[in-house]
């Protein structure tokens, strides 16, 4: 750390939490500043005055650089559900799944009723 | 508010989206918002090669501006996340294959190009307060640049540089008392 000379303009007063966040964000202008606190509110505020020309002479460049390497998002396109095979279960088709475990009969091709309930109850 | 942070403000959705939608005009907005905090912030980090790197940076976001989702606190945490590392690579090139010292050049190899004039500064205020923040410790520095300059909080900073945002705070008060010394001796 370097020793540093005492200063013409006096010294730098102690900074508090509060000061030191009001500087940080911008909300201490030296207007509004302590005396001691105003070589560092100036300071802070010659950091963000308004861009010089020479800080926006890039400007074509950049829109140059933006023509030439800017690639449009490509979206993808709604996919179409899978094709399906035809479905056997239209009328009187074939129940696949859940339903097919619930309705074992309906998986198969049997007739409904089945027979054996036609014959219900079996006459003595 | 510092007049380099934020200047967009509420319109800064539609800019973005214009901008990704291909609109030249709403990048250039992007790029005048940016690119005054991004060179000052690279005075600091690389000193002979703030402009080269910025435009690293920016060919870098038009790479990934379509992708990019967020407010403006977030697309400028995000420009000088890509500043810093693109940063940090070039400190590491320049240790890799350290440049000659200007002074062992023959005096006909010095570079004098058209654009040395260009480098008379606008500012002077500004040039000399970005040259006391150089000379203070690194992290302390970048710090307050990333607050002050690039208009970030905390906690994003803290992001951005790795570490927690009580060190963060404590790098930024300590910074700032440093830098309190040094613009009071020499009347910065």
């Amino acid at each position: 750390m370097p020793n540093l000379p005492s200063s013409p303009r006096g010294s730098v007063p102690t900074i508090g939490d509060a000061a030191c966040e009001a500087l940080l964000a911008g909300n201490l202008p030296p207007a509004d500043a302590e005396r001691g606190m105003l070589p560092l509110a100036e300071a802070i505020a010659a950091l963000t005055v308004a861009p010089s020309a020479r800080e926006l002479a890039g400007e074509p460049d950049a829109r140059a650089a933006y023509r030439g390497g800017f690639t449009r998002p490509v979206r993808a396109p709604a996919r179409e559900p899978p094709a399906r095979e035809p479905s056997a279960q239209g009328p009187g088709g074939q129940a696949t799944g859940v339903s097919a475990c619930l309705f074992p009969c309906s998986a198969s091709n049997s007739p409904w009723p089945p027979r054996w309930l036609l014959s219900w109850p079996p006459v003595a | 508010m510092p007049i380099l942070a934020c200047v967009i403000g509420g319109e800064f959705p539609g800019v973005l989206a214009a901008a990704q939608n291909g609109s030249e005009d709403a990048f250039a907005v992007l790029w005048r918002d940016g690119q005054p905090a991004l060179l000052r912030y690279l005075r600091v980090a690389v000193p002979d090669a703030a402009e080269d790197v910025a435009g690293e940076v920016w060919v870098q976001v038009v790479r990934g501006l379509a992708g990019f989702r967020g407010d403006e606190q977030a697309w400028r945490a995000w420009l000088f996340t890509i500043a810093r590392r693109r940063a940090l690579d070039e400190r590491r090139r320049r240790s890799r294959h350290p440049v000659a010292p200007l002074m062992d050049l023959p005096r006909d190899l010095e570079p004098r190009t058209p654009d040395a004039a260009g480098q008379a500064i606008d500012n002077l205020a500004t040039e000399a307060t970005l040259a006391a923040v150089a000379s203070l410790p690194t992290q302390q520095a970048e710090v307050i640049l990333l607050r002050v300059v690039a208009g970030l909080d905390t906690e994003t900073v803290a992001r951005i540089v790795g570490r927690s945002p009580g060190a963060v705070r404590v790098a930024a008060h300590r910074g700032l008392r440093r830098l309190g010394q040094i613009v009071t001796m020499t009347g910065v």
